[in-house]
């Protein structure tokens, strides 16, 4: 056997100068880059704040109408001490999260059902398209109604919400798999399970981290509008209670509050697929070619 | 015919066509003795490629029967390891878990498959690359690591459709060089289709030609020569059976069958 050993070693010693090039110098450089690519769309941002802070100071704008980005700070740091701020982040919070992981799951349940069996399709898609048709905005009164006005028709509207998006990327992403990986399950003797376990689900996987993101997006803009309806906890309570007292710095602070959680959601999904999907090389940012001279 | 690990039986195969259904196979036999390597050449869209999927349990025939020792298993998968043109690797996994994914399946702890697989790597050249994933890969080392996970599977028969067509000339090469080596070293029991009648008398104890479409067995060929045997270096007797082979093909001198129409 160690003779043979021998000859196996050395005959792909001739080809691997291939073997040498393909190493893994190339990733560390990948990482920073996307690193650094994380913060360059940063830059803009900033750059409307500094216009907000320069229109408000030169008094160009009336500070009932737009109070200045340091006014709004104030008012944040006034409800901090007050004992408000933090509490209603945490409600808002909370009913993004439930509503979010029952809509999740529940999208991708009913998108595995549809995108493996012929049945399942015919059973599920219809209802979820009607669903989808409807504007979940529409729906607030009618839950509020059903469910009165406790948690439940907030965290509900998250649901309907987010699982939507999710159906309609995991029906994508299983049948996006490529069936030759399906015929590569036979012959590796795989079986349903692990077919499902091992090749569908981390091949839908972009496609589902894609519609989770999607999903997570509209979850917001469902606590959002949730908490316009009779609400006496949550950020949705303290915009209200801002209106009614004409608190402009504290509407203000309301709005970029959503922003802000809106971007550390989606700032976390990147985060997770990054990390579930390293595996995929990044496509490289499109751009039109040069003008031909 | 007695000590034959695999034997294929008057195979009958029509597909649906355009047309009505088109015979694909008519009546091919095959026998392949244990530890023997045969490969099957034809022309181009003859059936190769359906025949070895028949035999890999991918589709039932319409008529006839694949053994394997003796066991009826037409139609079913598991008694033999399979491999595509393509490598069919999964992009999210490293070399190494592609290469174990077989013998997971199979319920073996995930530590040890990885742990089993990682010598099998070492001797297909693939030790510098055990945790890369497959992206990161050339084309030979990408059709080097479905090949080891086509081994790695533990079957008595490996089933290779075409493993280097799709590679560069000179890769190719090294491959078939390189598979004449291992597999001398381990002796598996092959059937290989292959366009390539230069590797398929490098490789093959016997070379099976097929007719064109609906494919039968068109003619055997021995070849003698001890292994490992090197794609540039061939003795004068399988030279002779190279031309032998590509004259029955169509490809030199006079046809012994029908013409073969150009694709």
């Amino acid at each position: 056997m160690t003779a043979t050993h021998g000859v196996t070693r050395r005959a792909p010693a001739g080809a691997d100068p291939v073997a040498a090039v393909a190493g893994t110098a190339g990733r560390s450089r990948g990482r920073r880059d996307g690193w650094r690519d994380g913060w360059r769309g940063w830059w803009s941002l900033g750059l409307v704040v500094v216009a907000w802070t320069v229109a408000t100071s030169a008094g160009a704008v009336a500070p009932q109408v737009l109070p200045g980005p340091a006014a709004v700070a104030r008012a944040g740091a006034e409800l901090v001490t007050a004992g408000t701020l933090l509490p209603a982040l945490a409600v808002s919070v909370g009913r993004l999260a439930v509503g979010a992981l029952l809509g999740t799951g529940l999208g991708l349940a009913l998108g595995l059902l549809a995108g493996l069996t012929r049945t399942g399709h015919d059973v599920v898609d219809r209802p979820v398209q009607a669903v989808r048709a409807v504007p979940f905005t529409a729906l607030t009164p009618l839950l509020v109604v059903w469910c009165g006005l406790g948690e439940t028709p907030k965290v509900l509207l998250v649901v309907i919400a987010t699982v939507v998006p999710v159906y309609v990327a995991t029906v994508q992403g299983v049948q996006g798999v490529d069936p030759r990986l399906r015929e590569l399950a036979v012959a590796q003797h795989l079986g349903r399970g692990a077919t499902l376990r091992r090749v569908v689900l981390p091949g839908a996987l972009p496609s589902v981290l894609a519609g989770v993101r999607l999903a997570l997006g509209t979850g917001w803009v469902a606590v959002i509008v949730a908490e316009q309806v009779a609400t006496d906890r949550g950020v949705g309570a303290l915009l209200a209670d801002a209106r009614t007292w004409a608190r402009t710095d504290v509407v203000l602070l309301c709005v970029a509050l959503y922003a802000v959680l809106g971007l550390l959601t989606d700032a976390l999904i990147r985060a997770t697929e990054q990390h579930a999907l390293r595996w995929r090389t990044p496509p490289a940012h499109p751009c039109l070619p040069k003008e031909p001279a | 015919m007695g000590d034959a690990l695999l034997e294929v039986r008057d195979m009958h195969l029509a597909l649906p066509a355009p047309g009505g259904p088109r015979s694909v196979l008519a009546g091919a036999d095959l026998a392949v003795p244990r530890g023997a390597f045969t490969c099957v050449v034809g022309p181009s869209g003859c059936g190769k490629s359906t025949l070895l999927g028949v035999v890999a349990g991918l589709r039932r025939p319409d008529r006839g029967a694949v053994l394997l020792d003796g066991r009826d298993v037409t139609g079913t998968t598991g008694h033999a390891a399979w491999m595509a043109q393509d490598d069919l690797l999964l992009e999210w996994r490293t070399v190494l878990d592609n290469v174990a994914l077989g013998l997971q399946v199979q319920g073996v702890r995930r530590r040890e498959a990885r742990a089993r697989v990682r010598d099998l790597l070492d001797e297909f050249g693939l030790a510098g690359h055990v945790d890369a994933r497959p992206s990161e890969l050339s084309g030979g080392l990408r059709q080097r690591a479905a090949l080891a996970r086509t081994v790695a599977q533990g079957r008595e028969l490996l089933l290779l459709d075409e493993p280097f067509g799709a590679l560069d000339a000179l890769t190719r090469l090294h491959l078939q060089r390189w598979l004449a080596a291992t597999w001398a070293a381990h002796r598996w029991t092959v059937v290989m289709v292959t366009h390539d009648v230069r590797e398929a008398v490098t490789l093959a104890d016997e070379v099976v030609r097929l007719s064109g479409q609906p494919a039968q067995i068109a003619a055997r060929y021995r070849v003698d020569e001890p292994h490992p045997r090197h794609p540039a270096g061939l003795g004068p007797a399988t030279r002779r059976v190279e031309q032998d082979v590509l004259t029955g093909l169509g490809v030199l001198g006079a046809p012994d069958d029908a013409p073969v129409p150009v694709p």
